[in-house]
């Protein structure tokens, strides 16, 4: 199952993708990239674009990182368990 | 480590234009564009059902330089629902085979929505390449994880397109892999290379491309949403993200990084796909010829034969120009088109339909003698080469009329004559204008529907990307309640949709004539009407290099047609218009009158003014003055010296005497096209191809710079002096661009002159033709009020009498009598000048008066199924009254009411009482119609009530009401005291009043024009009727502040203005107040007509002088006398003159 955060996270990144993010102030590895999408469009109401990668934490946590590229920060939006 | 230049390309495989309507985003020509920029070699369009963008696509690809990919999106119908395979042409026959899967999805089932089965699709594998993407069935079934299912539905593409195909021993199945980087890509890349795996086919990558640039994916929503017709909302838009692009090659190499063979593919591909549309190479329609001969030599063998025809002389001139034509057209390969055309005209004459040629092919002599055209081109100096020559790039058109009311028929009988597979029509693409777009994207955005149509209405009808620059002029939209972001959105998506395909619809005319190969040539789909169709418009079809026939529907035509038809029952005469002679005394008489309501392309305004001025006495002054009434020449000032050289005002001279022979039919004044050409020969000594390629190119500026050392040298050579040459040259580069094609003229002085010889020997019946078949300018209500000038009796609406259309009735009486009593015109009509009544057409036919009675089809709101019941059941008997007229037709209560409003029941026989009370009884029985409800009786009405009849006012509103004329009166005469009060000028008596003074007219307006004139300033030509004549006044620019408003808007109006004479008998009131007659009306019941006149903003009584303010009646001397609030030398004084 997973767990909906969608809060700020700062990434860190090497090579354009994530190498580590810092959560609630802990400072997680990232072993493997999973997935790696886009979400853009609704331009009608406030747009959106959003850069996500699913990311295998070290110790084996799964998580949905997003980088919003209109605000220009990063968040973690899900956790999955 | 850069990679192998081969393997860092990458070829996109699947875009979709807007030809997928509502789907694809940019055009093909964009398409060609972005593959260059991107430094792709090659590119595929693979539009959804259709290759309509095929031409223009391989001629934007030759243009940038990028090898075309001809391919489709078929839609393949399952049992799952609809999917979509994507085809590519690998050579012709793979082409030829793709258009007949389209045919075939396009004509199975409905209209608009085109399928095939998977059998079907399957069934013409050859020389194409399928590609299963994951909006195929197996595509679908294996991305639900349904790999075994999706096999099974892999089978039947490998059996048809997994084998080795004729000399290529690759398969040409491959599974179509899509990577857009949403949440699911990388599952669905997964399934797809596994399902290609399992069942030992390959894969391909493409990005199913629906828009040109990552900025452009807004397009692609609105589309969606307004083809799906819903709001734009994210649960209504299929995409995620914008990664739909035409991707640069890198970018691809890099989503497929872990597969680089994916994208090696496309190259492969590519590489296959050897097919070439050929733009511009032509194919030959087939003509069936007797056995072993060549088509050229049965046209040689037909000019012959119509040369015997039509009587003309085979002289030495006419030999040698059969000869060179033929020999042309022998060399260029059209004489099968010219042979299939002819036949055409002759089966359109042999349905008993009017046919006429127009345009530049009436300047063939084989045209001529083969009946294609009706103007001898040798005795008129109508020269080939303008219309066909080998130095043109453009296919020879002939543009051929036929009477519009059996336009349909004649389609009917070319396409069934000429087969489904080498004559089809040509599309016409409906595309985006402001209105429009503004209302569906408006409605997808979800903005107020008010709103959108206040901002919808407030544009006219422009192109959408406008909008913008539009709206800065347009006040009325400052006051919407559209906040500026939502405008903001609503425009930038408008412009955007400018010049986008909205619906394929017919084109009215063009119908190709092909070989056999047409339907590999071109898919088929089926218009709304039902007609074949060919998915190319006229340029497409140019492009691919087919030929085509207009066949135009002409409303003259019809109503000549009528005319004979007319004729033919009340006198028992048949007229043939063929044979009528060429200068008919009488008919000129009426041109120079300007008598020509109705005629062919000489009664607007403005050529009835023009008609007065020349006052032709022949036929080939016809064509002088069609061609004259053009916008070149009207711009150029052609008209003025023409004319005084024609009336001897001015002397006639040529600007080198070089030109004489080409000019002197023109009295030194370039008219024609053909004298261009001929000057350019006579110096230059060029032939007339050549001629008319340079004719053609003189707008050009760098052309010009091209041509005239040539030229130069050339007349030097000839022994003309340099200076001499270079004055001839600037003085045809200065002519060239205003003249008119004098065969095109020419073509038109046919339907012209008969039309005219119609109305100077049978009035009636012309304007009955005119009546029923509106072929011109004006109202129905002005042609019927020219019939009452002309003596003939409008004859009331009746039930029983009346026919669909309108007809003559000869009137009842002392035949003899009548004939000497009556003049064929009234004398009012005297007021256009005609001077005296028309002579019969023969001594042996005597004159008889004749009445026009309305026709039943002018009821509005009438249906062809209503006619036709009235019509049935008077032919069992008569009718009685109201309620029998009720029981025995389907006539529906509305009709009816309309019916017994406007009096077609006022003559029943047992329908007693008022108008009134007969309208009361159609209003109120009850009446069952037979055979319907079998015993009820006629619920009784009880007795006449009694009502009170019309007033001669009602009659007229009634008859506006319910058929748009006043029949019974003229509408002006409910102004008359009005018109008394103001001391208007009746338009009768304009022709004999001075010019130079200032009066006022009144009347209906009929015609508003504004055509191109040679200052640049707008002019409206405004023609008024009075119920004694017409009346032509100008509105120039400088009133037209105060006066366009009210010029445009009103229908019965009052002009205040000074007089110009125009010619002998011609006058044209100069405006310079205009009044809708109505308010006037209104002001005087009321009692302030007086203010309404103290309120005039300008007037000329300044200049002019208390002369005029004695001579106009009491009530406008406030204007006459007033004093001017604008500055009048600023108007430059003398625009009136």
């Amino acid at each position: 199952m997973t767990k909906r955060y969608d809060e700020q996270v700062a990434v860190e990144r090497d090579a354009g993708m994530p190498a580590a993010f810092l959560w609630r102030g802990r400072r997680y590895e990232v072993r493997d990239v999973i997935g790696r999408w886009r979400i853009e469009g609704r331009w009608w109401e406030d747009g959106r674009d959003r850069e996500y990668w699913r990311v295998e934490a070290k110790g084996g946590a799964v998580v949905d990182l997003y980088e919003d590229r209109l605000g220009g920060r990063w968040h973690l939006e899900r956790l999955w368990d | 480590m850069s990679p192998d230049p081969p393997l860092a390309s990458f070829i996109h495989l699947s875009a979709r234009s807007y030809f997928s309507i509502k789907e694809g985003a940019f055009s093909p020509e964009d398409l060609a564009r972005r593959a260059a920029e991107l430094g792709m070699r090659a590119v595929a369009l693979t539009d959804r059902d259709g290759l309509y963008g095929a031409p223009r696509f391989a001629a934007a690809c030759r243009h940038y330089g990028v090898r075309p990919i001809f391919g489709a999106t078929m839609t393949v119908r399952t049992a799952a629902g609809d999917r979509l395979v994507t085809m590519l042409a690998k050579d012709a026959a793979g082409y030829g085979n793709l258009c007949r899967l389209i045919t075939s999805a396009q004509m199975s089932g409905e209209r608009g929505d085109p399928a095939l089965t998977t059998g079907q699709v399957c069934e013409r594998a050859g020389g194409l390449i399928c590609l299963l993407g994951p909006e195929s069935d197996p595509g679908r079934l294996a991305i639900q994880g349904c790999l075994d299912a999706a096999g099974d539905a892999l089978r039947p593409y490998l059996e048809a397109f997994g084998l080795p195909d004729r000399g290529d021993p690759s398969s040409n199945l491959f599974m179509e892999v899509r990577n857009h980087l949403e949440p699911e890509s990388a599952f669905e890349v997964r399934q797809m290379v596994k399902l290609a795996d399992h069942s030992g086919i390959r894969a391909v990558a493409t990005n199913g491309v629906r828009y040109l640039v990552r900025e452009d994916a807004f397009l692609a929503d609105v589309l969606e949403c307004m083809r799906e017709i819903v709001p734009l909302a994210e649960h209504h838009v299929s995409r995620r993200n914008s990664e739909g692009y035409l991707k640069p090659a890198q970018d691809m190499r890099a989503l497929f990084a872990e597969r680089p063979e994916l994208c090696d593919r496309t190259v492969e591909i590519a590489g296959r796909c050897e097919f070439d549309l050929r733009v511009g190479e032509t194919h030959f329609p087939d003509f069936p010829t007797p056995r072993g001969r060549s088509a050229g030599s049965v046209l040689a063998e037909r000019c012959w034969r119509g040369m015997a025809d039509r009587e003309m002389k085979p002289t030495p001139e006419v030999r040698d120009r059969l000869d060179h034509e033929l020999a042309l057209i022998q060399t260029m390969g059209y004489a099968a088109y010219f042979l299939t055309v002819a036949d055409i005209a002759q089966d359109i004459r042999a349905m008993g339909i009017r046919v006429a040629c127009r345009g530049s092919a009436a300047g063939s002599l084989v045209c001529y003698l083969i009946r294609i055209s009706d103007v001898d081109p040798v005795r008129h100096g109508l020269l080939f080469e303008r219309f066909i020559n080998p130095l043109r790039e453009e296919l020879p058109d002939i543009d051929i009329d036929v009477e519009s009311a059996r336009r349909k028929d004649v389609y009917d009988a070319i396409l069934a004559r000429y087969g489904d597979d080498r004559c089809a029509c040509v599309n016409m693409v409906d595309t985006f204008r402001a209105r429009g777009a503004i209302r569906e994207v408006g409605k997808a955005l979800g903005l107020p529907e008010g709103e959108v149509d206040i901002a919808a209405k407030a544009f006219p009808h422009i192109g959408a990307h406008h909008v913008r620059a539009a709206m800065e002029h347009l006040p009325e939209l400052e006051g919407l309640n559209l906040n500026a972001g939502q405008l903001e959105m609503l425009f930038r998506v408008v412009e955007r949709l400018d010049g986008f395909p909205r619906h394929v619809a017919l084109h009215p005319s063009g119908v190709v004539l092909s070989g056999h190969d047409l339907p590999d040539r071109v898919p088929l789909e089926r218009s709304f009407e039902g007609y074949r169709m060919v998915q190319a418009d006229k340029d497409d079809v140019e492009l691919l290099g087919l030929l085509k026939l207009d066949v135009l529907g002409v409303r003259m035509l019809s109503a000549m047609r009528h005319c004979l038809d007319e004729i033919a029952r009340t006198k028992g005469e048949k007229v043939d218009l063929d044979q009528i002679p060429q200068g008919d005394p009488t008919t000129f008489e009426l041109i120079r009158s300007s008598d020509t309501l109705g005629c062919f392309q000489i009664e607007s305004p403005g050529q009835r003014e023009l008609l007065q001025k020349f006052q032709p006495t022949e036929w080939s002054d016809l064509i002088v003055d069609i061609s004259l009434f053009r916008p070149g020449p009207v711009k150029s000032d052609m008209i003025t010296p023409f004319l005084n050289r024609r009336h001897g005002v001015e002397a006639v001279s040529y600007p080198h005497p070089f030109l004489e022979p080409a000019l002197a039919e023109s009295h030194g004044v370039v008219v024609y096209h053909e004298q261009v050409m001929n000057v350019l020969a006579a110096v230059a000594g060029y032939d007339l191809s050549e001629c008319d390629r340079i004719r053609r190119h003189l707008a050009d500026d760098m052309e010009v710079e091209q041509i005239e050392p040539d030229f130069l040298g050339r007349a030097v050579a000839r022994g003309v002096p340099h200076r001499v040459a270079k004055d001839i040259w600037d003085k045809v580069l200065q002519f060239a661009s205003f003249g008119f094609c004098k065969a095109h003229a020419a073509a038109f002085a046919v339907p012209t002159y008969q039309s005219a010889w119609l109305k100077a020997h049978y009035p009636a019946h012309f304007l009955a033709g005119v009546l029923t078949h509106e072929p011109g300018m004006y109202p129905r209500r002005l042609i019927l009020e020219d019939a009452r000038q002309h003596g003939i009796e409008i004859l009331p609406l009746d039930i029983n009498l009346s026919e669909p259309d309108y007809t003559v009735e000869a009137i009842d009486g002392d035949e003899a009598a009548v004939d000497a009593a009556t003049p064929a015109r009234s004398p009012s009509a005297r007021s256009r000048g005609a001077p005296g009544g028309y002579a019969p057409p023969s001594p042996a036919t005597p004159l008889r008066r004749y009445g026009i009675r309305l026709a039943l089809k002018s009821v509005m709101g009438i249906s062809e199924a209503e006619v036709r019941s009235i019509l049935e059941a008077r032919a069992d008997r008569l009718f009685v009254d109201v309620g029998d007229v009720l029981r025995r037709t389907s006539l529906t209560r509305p009709v009816a009411e309309a019916l017994a409003h406007a009096g077609a029941f006022d003559r029943l026989p047992g329908a007693p009482g008022s108008r009134r009370d007969r309208l009361y009884v159609a209003m109120v029985a009850d009446a069952p119609r037979e055979g319907e409800q079998t015993v009820l009786p006629l619920r009784e009405v009880g007795p006449p009530p009694g009502l009170r009849e019309y007033t001669s006012a009602e009659r007229v509103r009634s008859e506006l009401e319910v058929m748009g004329v006043d029949a019974t009166r003229h509408l002006l005469e409910f102004y008359r005291p009005l018109l008394e009060d103001l001391g208007v000028t009746r338009a009768r008596d304009l022709g004999d009043l001075k010019g130079d003074r200032w009066l006022m007219v009144a009347g209906v307006k009929v015609a508003s024009q504004t055509p191109a004139v040679r200052s640049g300033q707008r002019i409206i030509f405004l023609t008024l009727d009075d119920g004694t004549g017409l009346a032509d006044v100008t509105v120039f620019e400088r009133v037209q502040p105060w006066c366009a408003k009210t010029v445009f808007h009103g229908f019965v109006l009052a002009v205040w203005g000074r007089l110009r004479r125009t010619g002998v008998r011609g006058a044209s009131l100069v405006a310079e107040r205009v009044w809708d007659l109505a308010a006037l009306a209104k002001a005087r019941r009321e009692g302030r007509l007086a203010e309404v006149f103290a309120d005039s903003p300008a007037d000329p009584a300044g200049r002019t002088g208390s002369a005029i303010a004695a001579a106009v009646p009491p009530l406008l001397h406030g204007i006459a006398v007033a004093p001017t609030r604008k500055v009048w030398h600023a108007s430059g004084g003398s625009a009136g003159r």
